[in-house]
């Protein structure tokens, strides 16, 4: 294979943010979604200095929990998805509607650490998780604040227009999620929403000995689903965009394939949940021009310039 | 214009409504009574339901066991009551609570009776509360659990089950990591007068009459209080107790709670002693709710609690009694540690409660245990009724007004009669005070006519536009689909 059918994608790199918006006991299920996505994530490859978590109440430490210090989602297979290995970047209050547009936008102050930004370039592929409680066109964020679909839109089209990404799949599991992403304009998204307007995301079962429900039913069969991949797997977004029919998930999935310019049955789904390195073993030999050689000679007469040296700005950051 | 700027269409309808004065009156008031009764009918009133998110009723399976042998413990315990019949064993309460490692106190307070009832003499007493410390959290909030402690010549029902389950409770409570809220178990002495004593010195309350010492050991603000009188042996069936004092109370959210509950764990519960009728449609099934509406009322208005439970709504602090009734030879009954299982599971769903009860309401008639009727529901035909007594003041008003004029009238022709040797002059004035009085009793006859019956009709079309309002869009909606 010649060396442009290698890089098929576009993108060499992958992030992820995560954000779980709802806090409060009762809404444990939704830090279970964030958290299982989460570990999806991380064993596809995606490492943690790519993922930005936002997690807005700490369950695992809730004096109502009878397991302290954990997390499940699953009644019976017990997988506890907060081990000792959870990195969460944004914790508790700091989730705000204010926080994650400033994260995707890049407008952090100068004093942040780097474990808190969004560092994408244009060739990065992102993948936006977000869960909680919504209604028909805003998400809300903390019991005390809401995004609109228009914010989350424009929001996406500063990045388009900072080329802070290469293509971006949306996934949203609340109530009338459809609408968070009816008001995307900017290329390359690709859009998937657990229930349509006017229709509630239900919940999928009780863990009666913590006395809480525990997943919502479309994170928990998309988590079905990646289960059965690899990182080396050829699964389509198309078959991820199928997950979840009417009669699993009593919402209707919705999806937005519009402004995405290639062909999702076509595009692998460990483009975005999985960071892959693509290694292929040629038996044959690849002739490559010796292109140092003649710049080489060129520059040995410019090097004794009186130009100054300096380093180059690498991320151009906000006065 | 229309009907509500118009005097002249107003008059005529406010003529109209006191020709048939009597009728009408009549008319509304028995239609209002017999719109109160018609809502007992299922059809017509609603079923409960949880209005309060974190509550998460009967999601938890309750696991609570006995460790220790409760009847060897009800057996002693009621020996210690029958030591003396007029005491109770308080230091026997004390020990227990003290062995399983809660914080323990017992509160001193003094009662004097007024109008010399005790003959100027206080009476002492004393309550004995454990406060379980939820290990993971603050205390800033706490649940109370309590029970009274009746002596053996009490003529009122013994609560020694009640209090045998409390220690039991207590013990595998202690044990438990999962509590956000402390937890106050408490035993209280002279009924209704003990617990106030208790209320008092907690939230620092003075008063004349019940005098208590300083509360030594507190917890945060109390979110809720389950009162148990529970006697020993198996009991058949639960009776829920919730009027407070002065008629309030608690949020329907705990009552539906606690019944949701006492469902999930098989245990029958009833309401005034009335179990939900089999078919609340049949006529047996409308009498038995109109007969538990009825009862629910009638205790409300007695002003007085049912139970140790209403003195805590004065301190939005939403309670109810539970009360274990004993069949004897019954083969449905019961034994304590069902009881046990069912506190577990209402206790950890107030465990869940971040906030007090304020989402359900706190006016309602109960006509069962699964349905409810709210206040938006039962004024409406109670205003119709009480319309009556406005419309009759307004007449007796009226009547007065007409004799007032016509003795006004009478004096004012005493009156020139004997000033009728005037000059002109004084003579035109008095003409023109006479129309200007002749005027004034024109418009006071206007301004009395528009007393309250001039604004029916107002009051009149604003309640039909809210009808409107209400079910309009449910109309529009049925009628215009394709819109």
């Amino acid at each position: 294979t010649s060396p442009e059918e290698f890089f098929k994608s576009g993108h060499t790199n992958n992030w992820a943010v995560l954000v779980d918006t709802s806090r409060f006991w009762f809404n444990y299920r939704h830090v279970a979604n964030v958290l299982s996505i989460y570990r999806s994530c991380k064993r596809l490859g995606i490492p943690d200095s790519r993922i930005i978590l936002m997690v807005a109440d700490d369950m695992a430490c809730n004096p109502r929990n009878p397991r302290p210090a954990t997390v499940f989602n699953n009644a019976n297979n017990q997988i506890n998805v907060y081990g000792d290995d959870v990195e969460v970047d944004y914790r508790g209050y700091e989730v705000t509607v204010e926080n994650f547009i400033r994260v995707l936008t890049g407008r952090l102050p100068p004093s942040t650490p780097r474990s808190k930004r969004l560092l994408s370039d244009e060739h990065s592929n992102v993948l936006v998780y977000m869960t909680g409680h919504g209604g028909d066109g805003f998400l809300k964020f903390q019991d005390a604040e809401e995004i609109s679909n228009v914010e989350l839109a424009d929001a996406f089209e500063q990045m388009w227009q900072k080329r802070r990404y290469h293509e971006v799949f949306f996934m949203i599991d609340t109530c009338q999620a459809e609408s968070m992403f009816q008001k995307f304009y900017s290329p390359n998204i690709l859009a998937v929403a657990s229930s349509k307007v006017g229709e509630d995301s239900l919940s999928h079962h009780v863990d009666p000995s913590i006395g809480v429900y525990v997943i919502d039913r479309y994170t928990y069969y998309a988590l079905e689903f990646l289960e059965t991949v690899t990182p080396g797997s050829k699964k389509t977004m198309g078959q991820f965009l199928e997950v979840c029919p009417k009669y699993q998930c009593i919402s209707t999935v919705a999806k937005r394939t519009d402004l995405f310019r290639r062909d999702v049955n076509k595009v692998l789904l460990t483009d975005f949940f999985g960071s892959v390195r693509n290694v292929e073993l040629l038996p044959d030999s690849i002739h490559l021009q010796n292109a140092t050689l003649h710049t080489h000679s060129e520059d040995s007469s410019d090097v004794k310039s009186d130009k100054p040296l300096s380093y180059a700005q690498q991320f151009p950051m906000p006065v | 214009m229309g009907l509500l700027t118009d005097p002249k269409r107003q008059k005529k309808i406010v003529e109209a409504i006191s020709k048939y004065n009597n009728w009408l009156c009549v008319l509304c008031y028995l239609s209002g009574v017999i719109g109160f009764l018609a809502l007992a009918y299922q059809p017509l009133n609603g079923a409960t339901y949880f209005s309060e998110n974190a509550l998460l009723p009967g999601l938890v399976t309750n696991e609570f066991y006995a460790e220790i042998n409760m009847n060897a413990l009800a057996s002693e315990l009621k020996e210690e009551f029958n030591k003396e019949k007029r005491k109770v064993p308080r230091e026997w309460i004390y020990n227990h609570l003290r062995e399983i490692g809660l914080d323990t106190y017992i509160q001193n307070y003094s009662i004097k009776y007024p109008l010399d009832i005790a003959k100027g003499q206080n009476i002492p007493g004393q309550n004995v509360y454990g406060i379980l410390r939820a290990k993971r959290s603050a205390s800033t909030e706490a649940v109370v659990l309590t029970t009274p402690m009746r002596p053996k010549d009490s003529d009122l029902p013994s609560t020694t089950g009640g209090i045998v389950l409390m220690l039991a409770m207590a013990k595998y409570f202690r044990r438990q990591t999962y509590w956000s809220k402390d937890i106050i178990f408490l035993v209280s002495d002279h009924e209704q007068i003990g617990l106030q004593a208790w209320l008092d010195g907690y939230h620092d309350i003075k008063s004349e009459y019940i005098v208590p010492s300083d509360v030594m050991g507190r917890s945060g603000a109390i979110q809720a209080a389950i009162n148990l009188e529970i006697p020993d042996g198996n009991i058949r069936y639960f009776d829920i107790k919730i009027e407070g004092m002065n008629g309030q109370l608690p949020n329907l959210d705990l009552f539906n709670l606690v019944v949701k509950i006492c469902n999930q764990e098989g245990v029958d519960v009833s309401f005034h002693r009335n179990f939900d009728p089999m078919d609340a449609q049949s006529v047996d099934g409308y009498v038995q709710s109109v007969k538990t509406m009825l009862e629910m009322m009638w205790s409300q208005a007695a002003g007085t609690p049912s139970g140790n439970h209403g003195l805590f709504h004065k301190y939005h602090i939403e309670a109810v009694t539970l009360q274990g009734i004993r069949r004897k030879n019954s083969n449905y009954a019961f034994p304590l540690e069902r009881t046990g299982r069912i506190l577990e599971g209402i206790f950890r769903s107030l465990n869940n409660l971040l906030e007090r009860f304020h989402q359900s309401f706190f006016f309602y008639i109960l006509p069962g245990t699964r349905n409810y009727i709210s206040i938006g529901m039962y004024m409406p035909p109670f205003a119709v009724a009480i319309w009556v007594t406005l419309k009759k003041d307004q007449e007796n008003e009226d009547k007065e007004k007409k004799k007032e004029k016509e003795k006004s009238e009478k004096e004012g022709e005493e009156d020139e009669d004997r000033e009728g040797k005037h000059t002109e002059e004084e003579l035109e004035k008095e003409v023109e005070e006479l129309r200007k009085t002749i005027m004034d009793e024109d418009v006071e006859e206007e301004a009395a006519a528009e007393g309250l019956i001039s604004i029916m009709p107002v009051i009149l079309i604003s309640l039909m536009m809210g009808v409107f309002s209400y079910t309009g869009p449910d109309f529009i909606t049925m009628f215009l689909t394709t819109f």
